[in-house]
């Protein structure tokens, strides 16, 4: 085939241009470490990429829910512990009560009593971040009213929250909550705390009618009565706290399970998109020495012609 | 011409041959680093004397013509695939500029919230929406989450607008490019014309070859075949056609049709031919590469950039108006507009983050389940979404136009090889080779050294010959 003078210089140059070309790519990929830094790069992998952050994000955000609902189920767990510890108390002072004990010594039971139905009171109304806790989804306010007699001891507690709670996801399509309800009327599938009409039990009323009969002095009643209803109360509260214990248990098992697929979602997100330093300084290293050997055997063809020899 | 006086006389006109390829070969040399330039030789054919019944008479050389060594065949190729690598180019520069402005640079560990540039950037966007439904979702009494989730709505409408202005900037752009090409094709097509009529009249008598003006028109004939789709033949009048499709644009020296740009009311442009007065709708060429960019991949994006828009609107309307905000009321859209630009949060919530309607019931502050909802839609795959979530349409806009570019690309690195390997078959043929033209040099400088050295062996004879007089 003929050559031209043209065609050596200009076919140079054309592989000079390639090569400086990968040279770039290759320089870019080894000083970011990406392999994919343009969805033109690779676009099925940058495809994938971005669903697999947004599941990143979706993991990270289902942690952040579970830790909140982590904090109110603690919270909870407290608030029950407190309630039990008062239904304990009434539950030892009741078997105390009996005919063996003067009437001073009841009226002295009876304002004990009367003291932890107001700290029970108090109870139930608890505020978590500005919001009742036992209130369901009317939690902006108090989760009880009490109705007070002339002497202003409580003698009936209403419960002014509704029987709805409120869930957050955990996991795609799967909700959780650790919201107790206060009371439930009937129309609530939720257990309530403190009142149940499903369950026929109402915290309060027993307290209340135990410190009356204390007042009254009514020993009878207290034994066939109180004393069972009391039983029942503390089993009911017993009954809350390995429930508070059954679901946190299963949130830690949540979290556990996020921590392994971010950890599996990290591996594949770093597989596809990040490079092989190896590989890639290597490729840089062979690019750049074809550069080299083109440029110095460029140049020693390209000075010589016939006329360095023609006088 | 016979005897001393013939042969002087043929010394002489070898003299002027030889000069003739001394001065060819120079102007080969010159025109070396011309690409345009066809290296021209000299057609020579001895001349000779007949004479009834006599032996014929050589009497030396004469020049006949001079020579382009040139393949049309191999240019016509050449003009068709410049055709489309011209598509291609344009195609491939308009698409670099998608990539920049609408960008699909990939920050593979993204922060969430954080503006990670381009696209992109809509992917976290798109991310932090959803956290904060969820912020909300947790607390949803709590104004400052309400506000934090409003403020994330409003970063993506506003991201979704941005993408929408910019893609308009671009159309913008590529117009005002169709514009400039318009006046180079038009220009290029009056010096086409120009040219045949000098060509005509230089080649007048079919004696002489105006070559340096074919080179031109050669060039000429590239610089248009880039910009538009050519098709040359000649008519029956022997006049040189160029044409564009069933338009011809030249016959001759006439210029026939040339582009005309015509604004739409909607905004954009059209070309036609200003004679014919049809469109002008080219498949290849930088022209052809314009157009698919326009109403290809920029529109798609276009397209689906407002598809997520009015996903947006539809899907979240939907949803947050049968909903109740803190002060029990109800009927509000989260959104409003009509398209990708005119989207944003209504600004009466914005302002009033109360406002927005979190709960399914009234006077249920820690109700969520409209949020839920809003949640499960984020996630859910959409009829009005063409069957896929807000996440996959945002991953498909980015990743088709990521294959565009890479298959134009490679399209693209292929044709230019194949242009390359035409190049160089066409600067083998016609290229000057300077050893070749030292070669030619010395050959003619002994020739022209041999017919001197007969001229003066014959003015010695003649001198000769009148000494004997004496």
């Amino acid at each position: 085939m003929r050559v031209s003078t043209q065609m050596y210089p200009q076919s140079l140059l054309n592989q000079l241009n390639k090569l400086t070309g990968q040279q770039q790519t290759l320089q870019n990929q080894v000083s970011t470490g990406l392999r994919v830094q343009e969805a033109s790069d690779d676009p099925a992998a940058a495809r994938k990429m971005i669903q697999w952050q947004t599941d990143m994000s979706g993991l990270n955000q289902f942690r952040k829910n579970i830790a909140a609902q982590q904090d109110l189920a603690k919270m909870n767990h407290g608030l029950v512990q407190s309630l039990n510890s008062i239904s304990s108390r009434v539950h030892e002072l009741a078997i105390k009560s009996n005919d063996t004990q003067s009437p001073e010594t009841l009226n002295f039971y009876a304002e004990e009593v009367n003291s932890l139905i107001e700290r029970a009171s108090e109870l139930v109304n608890t505020r978590f971040h500005g919001k009742y806790l036992l209130a369901g989804t009317a939690e902006d306010s108090p989760a009880f009213s009490f109705e007070r007699n002339e002497d202003g001891r409580i003698i009936g507690a209403f419960y002014e929250g509704n029987g709805v709670i409120r869930s957050v996801e955990s996991s795609p399509g799967n909700q959780v909550s650790a919201q107790w309800i206060g009371a439930n009327d009937g129309t609530s599938e939720e257990p309530g705390l403190i009142q149940d009409t499903d369950l026929e039990f109402d915290v309060f009323r027993d307290l209340i009618a135990f410190r009356d009969h204390l007042l009254s002095g009514d020993t009878k009643l207290i034994l066939e009565e109180d004393i069972g209803r009391l039983e029942q109360v503390e089993d009911h509260f017993l009954h809350f706290m390995h429930r508070s214990g059954a679901v946190q248990t299963r949130l830690e098992a949540s979290i556990g399970s996020l921590n392994d697929q971010e950890l599996a979602l990290t591996g594949m997100i770093s597989r596809e998109g990040e490079v092989d330093m190896a590989e890639t300084i290597v490729r840089l290293n062979e690019v750049q020495y074809a550069y080299q050997a083109a440029l110095q055997s460029g140049a020693k063809i390209m000075n010589s012609s016939l006329m360095n020899y023609l006088r | 011409m016979s005897g001393l006086l013939g042969t002087l006389d043929m010394g002489n006109r070898a003299l002027q041959a030889q000069m003739k390829g001394l001065e060819l070969t120079g102007h080969n040399l010159a025109n070396v680093n011309n690409p345009g330039f066809s290296r021209q030789r000299m057609e020579v054919d001895a001349t000779y004397q007949l004479e009834a019944g006599q032996q014929s008479r050589g009497t030396g050389v004469a020049l006949q013509s001079i020579q382009q060594i040139r393949d049309q065949i191999l240019d016509a190729q050449i003009r068709s695939e410049k055709s489309v690598t011209g598509f291609l180019e344009s195609k491939m520069t308009g698409l670099e500029y998608m990539q920049a402005g609408l960008g699909s640079v990939m920050d593979v560990f993204s922060q969430d919230g954080q503006l990670t540039g381009g696209a992109n950037g809509m992917t976290a966007l798109f991310n932090d929406f959803t956290s904060k439904l969820h912020e909300v979702a947790n607390d949803p009494s709590s104004r400052s989450a309400r506000q934090s989730f409003l403020d994330a709505a409003q970063n993506l409408t506003g991201k979704i607008q941005e993408t929408s202005s910019q893609a308009q900037k671009l159309q913008i752009r590529l117009d005002d490019e169709i514009k400039t090409l318009t006046g180079e094709s038009n220009e290029l097509i009056a010096q086409l014309a120009e040219l045949n009529q000098s060509i005509q009249k230089v080649e007048r008598g079919g004696l002489k070859t105006a070559n340096e003006l074919r080179d031109q028109r050669v060039e000429i004939l590239e610089q248009l075949g880039t910009l538009m789709p050519l098709e040359i033949s000649t008519a029956e009048n022997g006049k040189m056609l160029v044409q564009s499709g069933a338009t011809i644009l030249i016959e001759g020296e006439n210029v026939l049709n040339t582009l005309l740009i015509e604004p739409l009311p909607e905004g954009g442009l059209i070309l036609n031919w200003n004679n014919d007065e049809t469109p002008f709708k080219p498949q290849e060429g930088r022209f052809g590469g314009l157009f698919d960019l326009k109403s290809g991949a920029l529109n798609e994006l276009q397209v689906q950039n407002d598809t997520l828009a009015r996903g947006l609107m539809e899907i979240f309307n939907g949803i947050h108006s049968k909903g109740f905000a803190k002060d029990g009321s109800t009927g509000r859209n989260l959104f409003i507009g009509t398209d990708a630009v005119s989207l944003e949060v209504d600004p009466a919530i914005l302002q009033d983050p109360n406002l927005l309607q979190a709960s399914s019931r009234p006077d249920e502050a820690g109700n969520n389940e409209i949020i839920q909802k809003m949640i499960t839609a984020m996630n859910d795959k959409q009829a009005q979404l063409d069957g896929r979530n807000f996440v996959e349409v945002h991953a498909d806009m980015v990743s088709d136009l990521g294959l565009t570019i890479k298959n134009t690309q490679r399209a693209l690195e292929d044709q230019q090889s194949l242009e390359e390997l035409m190049q160089k078959q066409r600067e083998s043929i016609s290229g000057v080779s300077i050893d070749e033209e030292m070669t030619q040099l010395v050959k003619y400088q002994r020739a022209f050294e041999a017919s001197a050295k007969l001229i003066g062996i014959v003015d010695e004879m003649l001198g000769t010959v009148l000494s004997m007089s004496r």
